[in-house]
């Protein structure tokens, strides 16, 4: 058997698979193109929502930060909180939007390489987030508190109780990464935890980046 | 265009080249439900990309296109899309029927599908193209590379493939 026999059969198993296979267009049109047309009104819902909720934090924060130039106490810690809240309503309106014009009808490098590139940033910046969250429990403490019940953290805790909490923010970083590691492949766990799992631990991004090489090289050789 | 009238046309167009959705599908998926979701998935993208179809063109190659890029980002698991679960029975698309002919088909086919989800999923594309019959050119078009690429691809995968047939044989005859 060649390559050449082989294209043969192909093209015999091919003609009977157009004439035999049978597509419902009215069952087709009923089920898969409305409820999936459906499906993607409530996906940009969800963002929306999501992005809006994002907004609404930044500029709560931002009255807060308004209201508290003079206390740097205060201030830092909420202008910490409100970067990160931007950056991340930035990335992920960034991101629906690319996704939403993303043309699948592009070469296929072309188009590959910028759902790989998006895959990078999105993994990098789950790391990161994972990353930097535990040092951010203290400043959403404080200003939380300050915010919603009139608190004062520092007089309400003492401050070695804060420091142990920022240590304790520092410490669970290796931690979390040195179990992500460790049990990744371990659990029997959802999708959702598998990604969250890998991204913490960086595999996802190594095999990612290694696909952006693998574009490159079938575009160029 | 209204939108009915749009999709009736899409609709109609599909039907005549439905083969390249079951055979994307089984080529990069071999789990069934995995195959229904990129079948699904596939649909939507063509409906979603149909306002970018040029007349001029083949819709044969664009559909081509689009679902090998599905495909790919799909086997990719990377857009994997929240959506309605619709079950196998009311795709529109018989599956059931195109995996008989798969079964009936004979060794040979299977055997060759075998050998195409063994490739990585970019000259996965290139050798479906190529049993398909579509020239080095064609090709190159279609996927977005040189024809030169095309052709070095496509005669290291039948060289691989030659290889391989070649000990399977003699490992049968051995037997």
């Amino acid at each position: 058997m060649n390559f050449e026999a082989l294209q043969t059969q192909w093209a015999n198993y091919d003609q009977k698979l157009e004439a035999n296979l049978r597509l419902n267009q009215k069952l087709l049109r009923d089920s898969v193109l409305s409820k999936t047309n459906s499906a993607l009104q409530r996906l940009t819902r969800s963002i929306v929502v999501e992005l809006f909720v994002g907004l609404a934090t930044a500029i709560v924060l931002g009255l807060f930060i308004g209201a508290h130039l003079g206390e740097p106490l205060f201030l830092l810690p909420a202008i910490l909180l409100h970067v990160f809240v931007i950056f991340q309503v930035a990335f992920d309106g960034y991101q629906w939007n690319t996704l939403r014009n993303l043309d699948f009808s592009a070469p296929i490098p072309e188009a590959q390489k910028k759902l790989a590139r998006l895959r990078v940033q999105r993994i990098q910046v789950a790391k990161w987030t994972l990353w930097v969250a535990p040092l951010l429990w203290v400043p959403l403490l404080i200003v939380s508190f300050k915010g919603l019940f009139g608190l004062d953290v520092y007089a309400t805790f003492s401050t070695p109780w804060l420091i142990a909490n920022v240590l304790f923010g520092v410490a669970v970083i290796p931690l979390m990464i040195g179990l992500s590691r460790r049990y990744a492949d371990r659990m029997n766990r959802s999708p959702r935890v598998q990604r969250l799992m890998d991204d913490i631990a960086g595999r996802d991004l190594t095999e990612a980046k290694a696909f952006v090489d693998e574009l490159s090289n079938f575009d160029k050789e | 265009m209204s939108l009915h009238t749009n999709q009736d046309r899409l609709l109609a167009l599909i039907e005549n080249h439905k083969g390249i959705l079951y055979k994307v599908a089984n080529a990069y998926c071999r789990d069934p439900d995995d195959r229904n979701d990129l079948i699904q998935e596939i649909i939507l993208q063509l409906w979603l990309s149909f306002k970018r179809f040029d007349e001029r063109n083949k819709f044969s190659t664009w559909m081509y296109r689009v679902a090998l890029n599905v495909a790919i980002s799909f086997y990719r698991s990377e857009r994997r899309r929240v959506r309605d679960a619709v079950p196998i029975e009311e795709q529109g698309l018989e599956i059931a029927v195109a995996d008989r002919m798969l079964e009936d088909a004979g060794d040979d086919i299977r055997t060759l599908y075998q050998m195409i989800g063994r490739l990585d999923e970019l000259n996965r594309a290139l050798i479906l193209l190529t049993l398909d019959g579509y020239s080095h050119d064609e090709i190159a078009a279609i996927v977005g590379i040189t024809s030169t690429n095309v052709a070095t691809r496509i005669n290291r995968i039948k060289q691989k493939w030659q290889r391989e047939l070649a000990s399977s044989s003699a490992r049968e005859e051995q037997s």
